[in-house]
This record gives C-alpha cells, sequence and structure tokens, in this order.
C-alpha cells in the first residue's frame, strides 16, 4: 500500500496545526482553557507513528513549549515526550479507528500533559494544583480534544489510522 | 492489517524514548542561567518567524479593537450630538483607556502579551518587544490597573517577564501614605485565583479592608507609586512582632493583553495612577 500522499497530506494537517497555535489561538479568549493546537498536532502523529519517533516529536515539542514558558525549562519536553509515547503505545494496544476511543486518547493525553508539566515543573503548589488539574487542565483537555475530532472528522480519510513506516 | 508487534516491540523504540527522557530530565536540572540562555536562542531562532506572526495577530486584533472604537465614537458623535452627557461618559472611558501612557512621566514602551499555552503560563510571559526597542534585565512591567512584575530574559524581538505570580517575586510596598510598609510575595495555597500577602507589617500597624497598597520603591528594582492591590483581611497574627494581610492584586497576569514596560529609571510614578483611596 502506498502511504506517503496520504503522509504527505497528514504533514500539510500537522503544519496547519501549528499555525494556528500562533494564530488563531491567541483570538480563542482564555488562554488557559484555550485548545492546545502543538500539542494536538503531537497526538495526532504520535497515535499513527512508531513511540521512538513519537517520542522524539515529543521532546522536540516540549522543548519549543519550555521556550514559550521558561518558568520550569525541561518540564515540557519530559511531558511530551511521555505523552509522545503513551499515544503512540497505546495506540497499538487499543483500537484505533474506534472516534471514542480516540476522544479519550487525545483527552487523556492533554491532561496528563498538563499534570506532567505541572509536577515536573513545581512551581504550583496547594489549592493551585488542585485548580489547575480539575478545572483549567480538564477545561484545556475538553477543547483540544474537540478541535482533535473537528480535525479527525474533516480529514477522516487522510488520517485513517495505519502505521507510516 | 496493521503489522504491531515487530515494530512496537522493538528495543529502538525503548531507547529512543529513555535517551529523551535523560536528554529532558538534564534540561530540566539545567542551571537557571543556561536554561534561560537555551530558550532564548530557541526564540530567536526556531520560534521567531512563529512569535512574529502571533505578534502581527495581535496587532490585527487590536487595530479591529481601535476601529470598533472610532466607529463607535463616530456613531456616538452622530447620534447624541446634542446629548452632551453621553460625550462626555464617552470621552472619560477613552481617556482611562489611553491616559496610562499619557502620564507616565518616564520613557516606556506598549507591548503587547504572547499568551502560551502550559499550565505555568502566567508566572512567565512573553512580550513582543525586546532588545531592539531597549528593553533592559529588571525593567518594570506595568498595565492599567497597576504592577504586572519585572523583565527577566531580554531576546531581539521579544522579552519575557516574570509575573507577581512568580514565586521569587517580592516588592517592597507601603500604605496609607508611608505608615504602613512592608513586603509583598505571592501567597500559594488560597484557593483558585492567585492572590498576594502583605508580610512584615508591624504588629501596630492598623489597614482597613480595602485600602490600596503601592510599591514604596526601595529595593531599586520597582520605582515608588505603582499600586499593587487593596487590603482583604488580616491573614496571620505574630503575636508581638508583625502582621500579614491578604492583598487582592490591581492587575491578573492572565488578563492583561497589553503592558507597558518602564526603559528609563525614576524613582515616583504616583502621578501616572490614579489613587483611590
Amino acid at each position: 500500500m502506498n502511504t506517503e500522499p496520504r503522509g504527505f497530506k497528514v504533514g500539510l494537517v500537522l503544519l496547519a496545526l501549528v499555525l494556528m497555535h500562533f494564530t488563531v489561538r491567541p483570538l480563542l479568549g482564555n488562554d488557559r482553557l484555550a485548545p492546545d493546537f502543538l500539542l494536538l498536532a503531537l497526538m495526532l502523529f504520535a497515535i499513527r507513528s512508531r513511540p521512538a519517533n513519537a517520542a522524539v516529536a515529543g521532546f522536540t515539542v516540549g522543548i519549543l513549549a519550555d521556550a514559550l514558558s521558561p518558568v520550569a525549562f525541561g518540564a515540557g519536553a519530559l511531558a511530551h515526550t511521555v505523552v509522545g509515547y503513551l499515544q503512540a503505545w497505546g495506540k497499538a494496544i487499543f483500537f484505533p479507528d474506534n472516534l471514542l476511543v480516540t476522544s479519550g486518547f487525545l483527552f487523556f493525553g492533554s491532561w496528563l500533559r498538563n499534570f506532567l508539566v505541572l509536577l515536573a515543573g513545581g512551581q504550583t503548589r496547594g489549592a493551585e494544583l488542585f485548580w489547575a488539574l480539575t478545572a483549567w487542565s480538564v477545561g484545556q483537555a475538553i477543547t483540544t480534544t474537540v478541535a482533535g475530532l473537528l480535525v479527525l472528522l474533516t480529514f477522516r480519510r487522510w488520517f485513517k489510522i495505519g502505521i507510516i513506516e | 492489517m496493521r503489522q504491531l508487534s515487530e515494530p512496537f516491540s522493538s528495543r529502538r523504540d525503548t531507547l529512543t524514548f529513555v535517551i529523551c527522557l535523560i536528554f529532558a530530565v538534564t534540561a530540566r536540572l539545567t542551571p537557571a542561567t543556561y536554561a534561560e540562555a537555551i530558550a532564548s536562542t530557541i526564540r530567536e531562532t526556531v520560534l521567531s518567524p512563529f512569535l512574529r506572526l502571533q505578534d502581527e495577530i495581535q496587532q490585527l486584533r487590536v487595530w479591529r479593537v481601535r476601529f470598533e472604537e472610532i466607529s463607535a465614537r463616530a456613531d456616538s458623535v452622530s447620534a447624541i450630538a446634542g446629548n452632551v452627557q453621553g460625550l462626555m461618559q464617552e470621552n472619560a472611558r477613552l481617556r482611562a483607556i489611553l491616559g496610562l501612557r499619557a502620564r507616565m512621566p518616564v520613557h516606556h514602551i506598549a507591548a503587547e502579551v504572547l499568551f502560551q499555552t502550559q499550565q505555568t503560563e502566567g508566572t512567565t510571559i512573553i512580550v513582543s518587544a525586546g532588545e531592539r526597542e531597549g528593553v533592559w534585565r529588571w525593567a518594570p512591567v506595568v498595565a492599567l490597573g497597576g504592577l504586572v512584575g519585572s523583565v527577566q530574559t531580554v531576546d531581539r524581538n521579544t522579552s519575557v517577564v516574570h509575573t507577581w505570580t512568580h514565586p521569587n517575586f517580592g516588592v517592597a510596598v507601603t500604605a496609607l501614605g508611608d505608615s504602613v510598609v512592608g513586603l509583598v510575595g505571592p501567597l500559594f495555597g488560597g484557593g483558585a485565583t492567585m492572590m498576594l500577602e502583605l508580610r512584615d507589617v508591624s504588629y501596630e500597624g492598623e489597614i482597613p479592608e480595602g485600602t490600596p497598597i503601592f510599591t514604596s520603591g526601595l529595593g531599586g528594582v520597582y520605582p515608588r507609586g505603582i499600586p499593587v492591590g487593596r487590603i482583604r483581611r488580616v491573614l496571620d497574627d505574630q503575636v508581638g512582632w508583625s502582621r500579614s494581610f491578604l492583598v487582592e492584586p490591581a492587575v491578573h497576569p492572565a488578563a492583561v493583553s497589553h503592558v507597558l514596560i518602564l526603559l528609563a529609571e525614576t524613582e515616583d510614578l504616583s502621578g501616572a495612577f490614579e489613587r483611590r483611596q
């Protein structure tokens, strides 16, 4: 099966998500709740890649995120690496073509990223940590999941889950 | 049918993951000075076009708001030409928006806040002015309501600001015409909204609820007279020594879209912000 044309198209969608992160996202209101298009691009890449590639992509995205929020440099890299790797592994174990399962993956991945960033960052404690994990992180996970589902439904044919390599 | 077992059982995957983890942990443990240098390099190279793009989008948003304001003013003028009271209210509102810049007695530059996504956001913010605009490290950053924080890292086109929510933030303050002095820092564990804590206030110092507090100018970073917040209630009584007060911040970093960065050293900004005692 020739997967390269589809891979190229998927690459274009991921690139569009990266651009949307810096153009559309600032216009979406509350910054802590707006969908994270960069993380979404990573997760959509990870669920159709090998864990090794997903981990490297996660590390790259994480370092970029750390450069943008340098309060706990390295925390983002750690979190995104773990999320990328787990997403790739998870898709190998569970049913990848089910929209509900994919939603669960996107939601869990978003929340886990925030959890790990807060944990590794060590800057947030007590009640702030509780609210960050239960309110802001859940809210952002929901909006990121919704955005992910919209992308998957719009480009369903291109995102038909499969291993590229 | 997908081929899962062979590639996914590969040791290469695990090894790559572990190497990435080691790099990430190393980055986390890197001393702040080096970490800031690395982050700054990434912002000025790989992320530079993206941050410029984000800045352009922010400016488009500002232009749109300004256009709506001008349209509203034009509508107001034509609709309420005979209604002087309404016109005065409109003027007062616009003056409040533009007034801070006009009143600021020190060289400064306006910058947009380029918000990012991580949950640590708010502790640091990136603003769209840097070395090129003359921004320097420790330059005080204010918004319409009062103090936001200070510049920590200066890149060519952007700067990283440590806001008052940062664990290392501290500022000397004064209230009630210098009869009360103390130190203000972020209060952790207070609730969903970050608040400030006024510490080391002399036990005799009585501060009524709602009293505004301002920077005192001590310490050399922040000039005197910038609003920091308002007293909410007594937090802690250390009998015979000092008191702590809960302070509602004048500015919430997450709600700020534009800031002013003070580019020249000054001693007193009391006239720039309206004092509502």
